[in-house]
């Protein structure tokens, strides 16, 4: 008896201690996101997808699917696996519907992200049909990121932003590191899924 | 209950000797020092960190925020705590440090105004305290996602669902990373080396040097002055640390005789002086010895300067400046395959010399093209000593009727292609290397620079004579055109790099965690080119080259026909 | 004694006026666009229009400079002429024809002679 005192007397300090203290946010991130609603004005750019192939954005956002846009780059370290894993998760629960809905990133590193990089990012997430990554020149990038008020002048800056188009043209804008849980639930929210 | 006055002799020797025991076997278990991991469990657990990959071969089972199943493969460890372990800092995301070293010491409050604090994301202000690690706390954190402070961490790091053998594997590595200093590194100074290939050109030479020499002079000046000023001293300690008094050393390795036997010398050179890494370098034709040399043995090297640098997705240990002559050959590729769809099934006709620049530049453009996709394309092999004739050239084109001529050649061929403009077949647009053609770039035939295309991979002469102020600062009083310009140029930006590098690292000087801080790094805006861009992994800084034009009149400017980085 | 002074200073000063007389002259004030948007006029030729667009941004991004070319050496300052001017250009590639209006700010580049480095 004497020998399991002290294991116990910890295990009560250990309770105590879970009581007390109340649950703390992770380690330097911010504890939720922020979701707000949007108007942007799409620039008429062209850009290129993991194909290679010439994409007009406008055309690709205002297609009458589903949308969402979110800005990464493929040697991205922290903030992009996170909203990555987001989209992997949606296009698993969408199953082989996959392409119904549009899932956009937009590479904010055009130096380094030609389209055989973009298309290897997408195999690491096992992406589906649906899920398109575009690059193109560092100007026309600019002003797509300006336009979403999601302008970093290095990518060593860039802070984690999702967007979901909402039926009325407008965009639900999610600024934070969004789970993929959390992600799956705006979604829902918007009425799109 | 009274204590016996006396105990039995039996019961005292054997209360005795269980105490002993029990001492030995403590002292064995807590003293002794712990058995250096063999290298098989070294590979294993690099592979669970860099890979995500159980030793079996599964991917590691993670679970993200929300209970959300994902492979490991997805989410390593080294994606957000780099290959060095010291963590890293994006955007408004800080991961800390996650070797053992660091893991197995308690976080203490930030006390500012305090002393130094080491390695740029163990960024003390923002970083929560913490008792240190033991090995099942540390295990209960990856499982679970709980730290010894009952602080979740699962919104930025998913749990990992490791077994019990794993985890030891995990822990042992996790203790083995950024432990000790390396090779060229002590308390005093830090030793570097440049390798020079014996039998290139002197101002070649002169002009790499000069740069690098001034940084690790000026740099020992500081420490000097350090020494012998206190104020100097505690400035230079708040704002770089232990960097402010280290020395530096640059030696020259110098490699003669045929390719194949520099490894032997660089193996040499290696165990007379170990070095902490090597800076610039210098060849006008092969690298790939010492490429692999410090592939095998880690030892970084930044910058060395070379025409044909060693391509590769995976290799960590040389930075190039840029992916060399063939980067040419890739971006005319890309600039022709964006308007590919107007040639109306019309081929591609590459003409390349058969030396080394004609086929690097030829091989570029040929893998960029098949790998886009583009369309028909045919190529006509230059033997070295074969002069390029007009009737040959006309004969091609009224044979193959191609949309666009690429032609990989010096300025000996462009007299061939006089009266191409005027000829029926002839193709919408010939591409050259403004490089390979060198100071006749500026004289190029009037009647030819409506339709000769230029890959240039550098910013334009016009905007880049800004930056010529910068340049002199490093060259100690001599004059600029003393030098040649593009190398002492480049040589610049690996003086810029490396200080930068050294006080991004905070103390911590390991060769991955060099890497780690260079692939931090934003962008730079430097002499030569428009742009230089770092990342995670990247090892190749320019990415670019432009496509241009030669304008018209007595004193033409070159002028931009494409983006820097053509997608 | 102190006429020598003067006479030095004197000097230094018209010495120093006439390098940075050089100066100013060797780098004439230099025009630079910085484009805002583009477009792609088709003409006659009635192109792709997709074609047309990626193409005139190459050509409209290709007459932009990017600002940091010019802050970042030190010693020089952009200096805004003229806000969303719209210019006109041939789309100029040997394969399609049509025309770019290229919408940009103009600036004149001039030496920094208050912040020097």
């Amino acid at each position: 008896m004497k020998y399991h005192l002290p294991w116990l007397n910890c295990l009560l300090l250990f309770a105590l201690v879970l009581t007390i203290c109340p649950a703390s946010p992770a380690v330097a991130a911010p504890v939720t996101y922020k979701r707000t609603v949007e108007k942007y004005q799409i620039p008429d750019v062209i850009l290129t997808n993991q194909f290679g192939k010439k994409v007009r954005l406008k055309t690709l956002l205002e297609s009458g699917r589903p949308v969402a846009v979110d800005f990464i780059y493929a040697t991205c370290t922290t903030i992009c696996p996170v909203l990555s894993a987001g989209y992997t998760n949606l296009q698993r629960k969408l199953g082989p519907d996959s392409a119904r809905v549009q899932l956009v990133s937009i590479t904010i590193d055009p130096e380094n992200d030609n389209p055989r990089v973009l298309k290897e990012y997408l195999q690491r997430y096992q992406a589906r049909p649906g899920w398109d990554f575009l690059t193109g020149s560092r100007k026309d990038i600019d002003r797509v990121m300006h336009a979403f008020d999601a302008y970093f002048r290095d990518k060593m800056d860039h802070k984690p932003l999702t967007f979901i188009r909402g039926a009325d043209g407008s965009w639900i804008r999610l600024y934070g590191l969004i789970s993929s849980s959390e992600f799956l639930a705006e979604y829902k929210k918007a009425g799109l899924l | 209950m009274t204590l016996p006055t006396k105990l039995p002799t039996e019961r005292v020797s054997l209360l005795l000797l269980s105490v002993l025991l029990y001492v030995a076997l403590s002292a064995a278990v807590w003293a002794a020092p712990v058995a250096a991991p063999s290298d098989e469990t070294q590979r294993l657990g690099e592979q669970m960190y860099r890979k995500g990959m159980l030793p079996s071969g599964a991917p590691i089972k993670a679970y993200v925020s929300g209970d959300v199943p994902v492979d490991g493969t997805s989410f390593t460890c080294v994606s957000c705590h780099l290959r060095s372990g010291l963590g890293s800092i994006e955007g408004e995301v800080i991961t800390p440090p996650t070797n053992g070293r660091v893991l197995y010491q308690p976080r203490k409050p930030f006390i500012p105004g305090s002393e130094f604090v080491p390695s740029y994301a163990n960024y003390a202000k923002y970083l929560p305290v913490r008792p240190a690690y033991t090995d099942d706390s540390l295990a209960a954190l990856i499982l679970t996602g709980i730290d010894p402070t009952n602080r979740s961490v699962l919104k930025v790091m998913p749990r990992y669902d490791l077994g019990e053998k794993d985890m030891a594997i995990m822990i042992s590595y996790l203790k083995s990373l950024s432990d000790q200093p390396p090779p060229g590194v002590t308390r005093d100074e830090i030793r570097f080396a440049t390798v020079i290939v014996e039998g290139t050109d002197p101002v070649a030479v002169q002009s790499m040097l000069a740069p690098l020499q001034f940084s690790i002079d000026r740099k020992n000046s500081l420490s000097t002055a350090a020494e012998k000023n206190h104020r100097v001293a505690r400035m230079g300690y708040n704002m770089l640390g232990d960097l402010s008094a280290l020395k530096f050393s640059l030696s020259r390795w110098t490699l003669k005789g045929a390719p194949a036997t520099w490894r032997a010398q660089l193996e040499e050179y290696y165990r007379k002086e170990p070095v902490f890494a090597l800076l610039g370098g210098i060849s006008e034709g092969e690298w790939e010895p010492v490429h692999r040399f410090c592939e095998e043995k880690k030892i970084p090297n930044l910058f060395p300067v070379v025409d044909y640098p060693v391509l590769s997705d995976t290799d960590w240990y040389t930075l190039y400046f840029s992916r060399g002559v063939r980067q040419e050959g890739e971006a005319a590729a890309r600039y022709l395959y964006g308007m590919a769809e107007l040639f109306k099934g019309r081929p591609v006709l590459q003409l390349y010399r058969a030396n080394p620049k004609g086929q690097a530049l030829a091989a570029g453009f040929r893998d960029s093209w098949k790998s886009v996709g583009g369309g028909a394309m045919t190529e006509v092999r230059l033997p070295a000593n074969e002069k390029l004739t007009t009737k040959k050239v006309l004969k091609l084109i009224n044979r193959k009727k191609p949309a666009a001529l690429v032609l990989w050649d010096d300025a000996a061929s462009l007299p061939a292609l006089t009266g191409l403009a005027a000829q029926k077949n002839r193709p919408g647009l010939v591409l050259a290397s403004g490089t390979y053609l060198g100071k006749a770039l500026w004289t190029i035939p009037e009647e030819l620079r409506g339709l000769l295309y230029l890959t240039y991979p550098y910013r334009l002469p016009q905007e880049d004579s800004r930056f010529d102020v910068n340049v002199k600062r490093v060259l100690q009083g001599k004059p600029l055109e003393l030098y040649e310009q593009r190398i002492v140029r480049q040589s610049y930006l690996t003086g810029e790099v490396l200080g930068k590098a050294l006080m991004m690292m905070r103390g911590e000087y390991y060769r991955d965690y060099l890497y780690d801080v260079i692939g931090m790094m934003s962008d730079m805006h430097y002499p030569l080119y428009e742009r230089v861009s770092f990342g995670p992994g990247q090892r190749y800084a320019s990415k670019g080259s432009y496509i241009v034009q030669l304008g018209s009149g007595r004193n033409p400017v070159l002028e931009r026909r494409s983006d820097w980085v053509i997608p | 004694m102190i006429r020598q002074g003067i006479l030095a200073l004197l000097a230094l000063f018209l010495l120093l006026a006439s390098s940075a007389d050089l100066l100013a002259a060797a780098a004439a004030d230099v025009k630079l666009y910085i484009v805002t948007d583009y477009r792609y006029l088709p003409g006659k030729d009635k192109g792709d229009p997709v074609m047309g667009q990626s193409l005139c941004g190459t050509r409209c991004n290709a007459l932009s400079t990017n600002y940091l070319n010019i802050v970042e050496p030190g010693g020089w300052r952009l200096i805004k002429i003229a806000d969303g001017r719209v210019l006109t250009v041939p789309l100029n590639n040997p394969f399609m024809g049509g025309d770019c209006v290229c919408v940009v700010d103009e600036y004149v580049v001039k030496v920094d002679h208050l912040n020097k480095p």
